[in-house]
């Protein structure tokens, strides 16, 4: 069948749209945090050096959260942090070892903190009776060497929950480039008011009639499939980022699965 | 975007004494932070799962939002003649710009439903089409058997009436 229905007149379309939702002027964060970033990382540089400032700005949420939730003060729980990205993804070239036949990095990840808490906080409390400067100590006086392992998965689930959060994060400022670079700013704008907002945020949806009247459009269809568009080309990005962190092996859904189910049983 | 898990800290500046500082901040809670993700996650294992009638899914959702997948929607007993007008146009305008032939022949076995819809359900006849090209269209939806039995249903009622 032929079409029936004129296609929406652009008009003014790029000064409204600008209007609505102005051009972003973030830079190219650290949105292709994969495996060949990782690679990237491990070398050295003044390309490498960005990448692994890339890689820490994009991890040190999930890692300092999961150092906070094993009970440490915040400006310890910093130092732990800073100190592994110090120690173990610099000084332990943990990048270099990266390896996407070993799975998934976030499970890679994690682990290397748990680990290096660990063993940091052990070794705090073995010198703890003769500081050299300060004392070390927890929130509550607890320590995660002797810390109940419910606690360590609690902070391990807290990991992965910030994990996801980035991970939609980074897909939806991707996205949103990506719909502007190809003239679909009114996917983006009818997406975003419609359906993201109101997911995240608890917004309130735009009505449709006036999604219609702000960008222009003829009809609620669409403006309904304009939503539509924005949402495919946020999911494209997401599952591009879930797959980036994955090995050749890793099954994609499986991941989503436990990604949502880390945030929604938060501990 | 701004997305609801600004995540505490930075890794460029070891934190300061003060409290103040981002580093040493105190993480949100993370109920909050995390507050709907999991609808984002849900979109896209929808979509990995069956990529060709996703999207057709979800368009229908966005017009009546309680129908469960388009062919409900479209069949249903609650759609408006309004919701059947606004879905025959989101159809026609994602077998325009459909990701794949898959989701192209979806959309447009959906937007001769939505026709059919309108024929049969309300009398209304919502298509400049000519009737020869609407029968055809109708016929085709009506042997497809990849299409659920409401749509092939629709179409059949609809062959008579046009």
């Amino acid at each position: 069948m032929a079409p029936s229905d004129p296609p929406p007149k652009p008009g003014s379309i790029r000064k409204r749209v600008d209007k609505i939702a102005p051009p972003i002027d973030a830079p190219a964060s650290a949105s292709a945090t994969d495996w060949s970033l990782l690679r990237e990382a491990s070398g050295k540089g003044p390309k490498a050096s960005a990448s692994r400032e890339a890689v820490a700005k994009r991890y040190w949420g999930a890692v300092f959260a999961f150092v906070r939730a094993t009970g440490q003060t915040p400006e310890r729980a910093a130092d732990l942090a800073q100190g592994f990205f110090a120690d173990v993804l610099i000084g332990r070239a943990l990048l270099a070892s990266a390896d996407a036949k070993r799975g998934r990095f976030r499970s890679l990840l994690r682990q290397a903190v748990v680990n290096y808490v660990r063993d940091r906080v052990r070794y705090d409390k073995s010198t703890k009776r003769t500081p050299k400067v300060g004392t070390v100590s927890t929130r509550d006086g607890a320590s995660l060497d002797g810390l109940a392992a419910s606690r360590t998965a609690a902070a391990e689930h807290v990991f992965d929950a910030h994990w996801a959060a980035q991970v939609v994060r980074v897909a939806g400022e991707r996205a949103e480039r990506r719909c502007r670079r190809d003239g679909r700013e009114m996917a983006w704008i009818a997406f975003q008011q419609r359906t993201l907002r109101p997911q995240l945020f608890g917004d309130a949806p735009v009505p449709y009639a006036d999604l219609v009247a702000t960008l222009g459009l003829e009809s609620i269809g669409q403006a309904a499939h304009l939503a539509i568009v924005g949402r495919r080309v946020f999911v494209e990005e997401l599952l591009e980022e879930v797959r980036a962190t994955l090995g050749p092996e890793e099954n994609v859904a499986d991941e989503l699965r436990e990604l949502i189910a880390a945030v929604e049983h938060p501990r | 975007m701004r997305l609801p898990v600004d995540s505490s800290g930075s890794p460029n500046h070891r934190p300061k004494s003060s409290s103040r500082s981002r580093g040493a901040s105190q993480p949100k809670d993370i109920n909050e932070e995390t507050r709907g993700i999991h609808g984002a996650f849900q979109w896209a294992l929808d979509a990995n799962a069956d990529p060709s009638r996703t999207a057709a899914d979800w368009l229908a959702r966005e017009i009546v939002p309680l129908a469960h997948d388009a062919a409900s929607a479209v069949a249903g007993a609650q759609s408006t003649l309004e919701q059947i007008i606004a879905l025959k146009v989101a159809f026609k305008a994602l077998r325009t710009g459909a990701a794949s032939t898959a989701e192209r022949n979806r959309a447009a076995r959906l937007y001769a439903a939505t026709i059919a819809a309108g024929l049969v359900r309300f009398g209304v006849k919502i298509s400049r089409q000519s009737d020869a090209v609407l029968r055809k269209a109708f016929q085709s939806l009506r042997d497809d058997t990849s299409c659920e039995e409401s749509l092939r249903d629709l179409a059949t009622v609809a062959i008579s009436r046009c």
